[in-house]
């Protein structure tokens, strides 16, 4: 056997090792168990060794209503708003979306919410707060209203979208 | 269509998406020609990935994995944090406008490519097995590649194939890697590739000063000085940078040679400096502090069209830092490192403008209180980045104290000064020399000096247009700007092997190989050294083991600081006879032989051993090593 095909023949040996080693050839297990839940970071010291790297929390683009509406019903308006969708995966600790709907000129601030729980990956969709604001205090054919999507960590908020909208009033 | 009818514009686009694939053709083609570096760099791959650990070995580099995490999802901000302790705050992220920026963008951006490849191939292989597969291939095409530099492809061919399937099989039954990891994994694989292509720059640029041998000395060298070494699978800035500034050294003098010698090859050193910027804004602007007058001053013409083609040239490779800056803060020239520091509890809401303290330049930056505009803002940001250089190199003019440069240089023990609780009291800090004793020729340097007379005004003008001697000098100029850049930290916790002066290193070696006796033991006995450096390897680990079985790390650090001290001073004397006689190579040999050897010796102990147990050693063949020797 020359050189070059030795050398192609551990290639493709080590190769086929790699590929087998994943869920395209099942049955065939190189790793002796799952992976581990965490690494650790080891330092000298400090009584650091104990501290282990930890999912947290990543968050994909929230999808948010560009508009909404003022709709009569019984002799108020209800706001109709679209609910939000956000992509969340958590870690060791659960958060809770919020979906806030302030309207200014109307004096009117509602907000829900989702708890998503610990070590979770799903498309978190949040629905509007139900809100109405007496008829006599809509005027004109539309008001502002700011929509503003939050993720609360616990020991923090952080807000994930923020928009302007504007709520058209239907007579 | 025929190629004639095609509009130009069209035929540019098609020419520019053709240049990469040229590049890459052209580059695999230059790997094929030169063996000694493919050689070389599959082999500094192979060695640095035996003692790669994925884990976190100073916990600022969560602040870099979080960057790299957020830039391959397409944000700046690492808020919210993809991972980390927990519990515990998070050094090194800045908070601007009430957001979590991390640092080194250039270096996460680096590793983002790899990590999407990564993410994508942990679909279909296992990761862990991948690496393993890798290293395997790594340690085949280093055989190969070394029997055809000796003339032995068939031995180098079944020898290297024997081993990987051998490694190979020694590297199955591992724990899978968790997906949380590849970050981590992807800037670690980004400094190990650094640092294997900082070795084949050096062995480039030493074979074309002084031929292939001794590019390869060099190459080999700087691969396995301590501190490169040691840096290499920890994913700091330390690799990355010192790899752009050897490219800034070797396109140096490129520019100064031959055909080569085009304004575009004058323009990498300035490009090297601009991306460094990108990775580490002070480290950057020394290169640039180095380079700038360097040039100028050794350059064979300065024409206004010329230099205006390099400022062209820096600000793209600018281009990257400066909009990071800009998108983090609204000011391209602050990058987020001279933002406030993230103290856990000082941000509130992504909604309340961000923790208000003082950048190092000493005004409040809360949030984008910049001057207002962008030219302002600009201006503002270039006067505070200069004053704050200006001042740290003002502070390492003044730190320039004999016992300071002792312990930084020389020799470390316990330093007076250096907190050992960070280090859990080991004393595992060591002196440059301890840990690079073959930066300890240098000091013979002078020898070589002696007896030359200054030159005249017309012979300096001869020597600084000299390829050789402009590089010289700024190699030399570089070594003290980054050295007085970082020398009122120092010495300092955490360090190692004063890993802030990792990218003067190889040029350190650089200059130890560019003295006429290290030419004369590459030339003559290179088998020689070569036979010697491995047989005194084995022989330096064997001894390690037995003489520092159950001592604790600082010991055993100590032990080799003393040892790799002991062989400096060695090799010092030889360098220094060498030079004033005509020494027998062989005696050399013996020498660096012992340089090489100390070296590899600690870099396998240190990465297997002493910071080895009860890590996550990327390949399972390194736990085993680690519970065989009996060093701990």
């Amino acid at each position: 056997m020359t050189a070059d095909r030795t050398v192609a023949l551990t290639t493709a040996a080590v190769l086929a090792v790699v590929l087998a080693s994943g869920p395209l050839v099942p049955g065939v297990a190189f790793t002796g168990g799952a992976a581990d839940a965490a690494l650790d970071y080891r330092a000298f010291g400090e009584g650091t060794a104990e501290m282990g790297v930890e999912k947290r929390l990543a968050l994909g683009a929230a999808t948010v209503p560009d508009a909404g509406a003022l709709v009569r019903s019984d002799g108020a308006y209800r706001i109709d708003l679209d609910p939000v969708e956000l992509p969340v995966e958590t870690g060791a600790r659960p958060v809770v979306v919020r979906y806030a709907v302030g309207v200014p000129s109307l004096g009117h601030t509602r907000e829900t919410s989702t708890a998503v729980p610990a070590r979770t990956g799903r498309v978190v969709r949040v629905a509007a707060p139900d809100g109405t604001v007496p008829a006599d205090a809509v005027t004109g054919g539309g008001h502002e209203a700011t929509l503003v999507v939050s993720v609360d960590l616990g020991d923090r908020t952080l807000s994930v979208a923020r928009t302007t909208v504007t709520l058209e009033v239907e007579r | 269509m025929s190629h004639a009818r095609r509009p130009a514009v069209v035929r540019r686009v098609l020419a520019a998406a053709r240049r990469p694939l040229t590049a890459w053709r052209r580059g695999l083609a230059a790997l094929q020609a030169d063996r000694p570096a493919t050689a070389l760099f599959l082999g500094s791959v192979a060695f640095y990935g035996l003692y790669l650990r994925v884990d976190v070995f100073i916990v600022d580099t969560f602040a870099v994995a979080n960057t790299a995490s957020a830039l391959a999802g397409g944000r700046l901000a690492v808020d919210p944090l993809a991972f980390g302790p927990s519990d515990v705050r998070l050094p090194g992220l800045h908070a601007v406008d009430g957001r979590l920026y991390g640092r080194n963008y250039g270096h996460a951006a680096a590793a983002v490519p790899l990590l999407w490849a990564l993410r994508a191939l942990s679909a279909a292989v296992e990761i862990r097995v991948l690496l393993a597969g890798l290293w395997s291939l790594c340690v085949l095409g280093a055989a190969v590649q070394v029997g055809r530099v000796v003339g032995r492809e068939r031995v180098g061919s079944l020898a290297g194939s024997a081993l990987a399937l051998a490694l190979l099989g020694a590297n199955l039954g591992g724990r899978g890697l968790p997906r949380e990891s590849l970050s981590l994994l992807s800037l670690q694989l980004t400094t190990v590739l650094a640092a294997a292509l900082l070795a084949v720059v050096a062995y480039r640029l030493l074979r074309a000063l002084h031929g292939r041998r001794v590019g390869v000395l060099a190459g080999v060298t700087t691969a396995v000085a301590g501190p490169v070494g040691f840096w290499a699978p920890i994913p700091k800035r330390h690799a990355v940078t010192a790899l752009l500034a050897m490219v800034a050294l070797y396109g140096f003098y490129r520019a100064r040679t031959g055909a080569d010698r085009r304004v575009r090859h004058r323009a990498i050193p300035y490009a090297a400096a601009a991306l460094t910027a990108w990775v580490s804004a002070p480290e950057g602007l020394a290169l640039l502090a180095a380079l700038g007058p360097v040039d100028l001053l050794t350059a064979r013409e300065n024409r206004p069209r010329t230099l205006a083609l390099l400022g062209g040239a820096f600000l793209l490779a600018l281009a990257p830092f400066l909009l990071t800056n800009a998108a983090v803060s609204g000011n391209p020239l602050l990058p987020p490192r001279m933002w406030p520091d993230y103290a856990a509890g000082t941000l509130d809401g992504g909604s309340t403008p961000g923790a208000a303290g003082t950048a190092p330049g000493g005004g409040t930056t809360g949030g984008r209180t910049a001057p207002p505009g962008a030219l302002a803002a600009t201006i503002g940001g270039a006067g505070t980045a200069l004053d704050v250089f200006l001042a740290q190199l003002d502070r390492g003019v003044r730190a320039l104290e004999p016992r300071r440069l002792f312990h930084v240089l020389v020799r470390s023990g316990r330093i007076p000064g250096v907190d050992y609780a960070r280090t859990g009291g080991y004393t595992v800090e060591l002196a440059l020399i301890e840990a690079a004793p073959v930066v300890a020729g240098l000091l013979a340097a002078p020898v070589a000096l002696c007896g030359r007379r200054l030159p005249s005004r017309a012979a300096f003008g001869r020597v600084r247009r000299d390829p050789i001697r402009a590089t010289d000098l700024f190699a030399a100029a570089y070594v003290a700007v980054l050295g007085l850049l970082y020398l009122p930290r120092l010495p300092l916790h955490s360090t190692i092997t004063v890993r802030y002066l990792v990218p003067v290193v190889p040029f350190l070696v650089y200059g130890v190989c560019r003295l006429e006796p290290v030419h004369r033991v590459a030339e003559r006995e290179g088998e020689r050294l070569a036979a010697l450096a491995v047989a005194a390897t084995v022989g330096g680990v064997a001894l390690a083991a037995v003489a520092l079985a159950g001592v604790d790390p600082g010991t055993a650090m100590q032990a080799h600081a003393v040892a790799n001290l002991a062989v400096a001073g060695l090799f010092a004397a030889w360098l220094a006879a060498a030079l004033a006689t005509d020494l027998d190579a062989r005696v050399g040999a013996a020498v660096l032989a012992l340089v090489l050897a100390a070296s590899v010796a600690f870099l396998l102990l240190s990465g297997i051993e002493y910071f080895g147990q009860g890590r996550g050693f990327a390949l399972p063949v390194a736990r085993s090593l680690e519970r065989l020797f009996p060093v701990r």
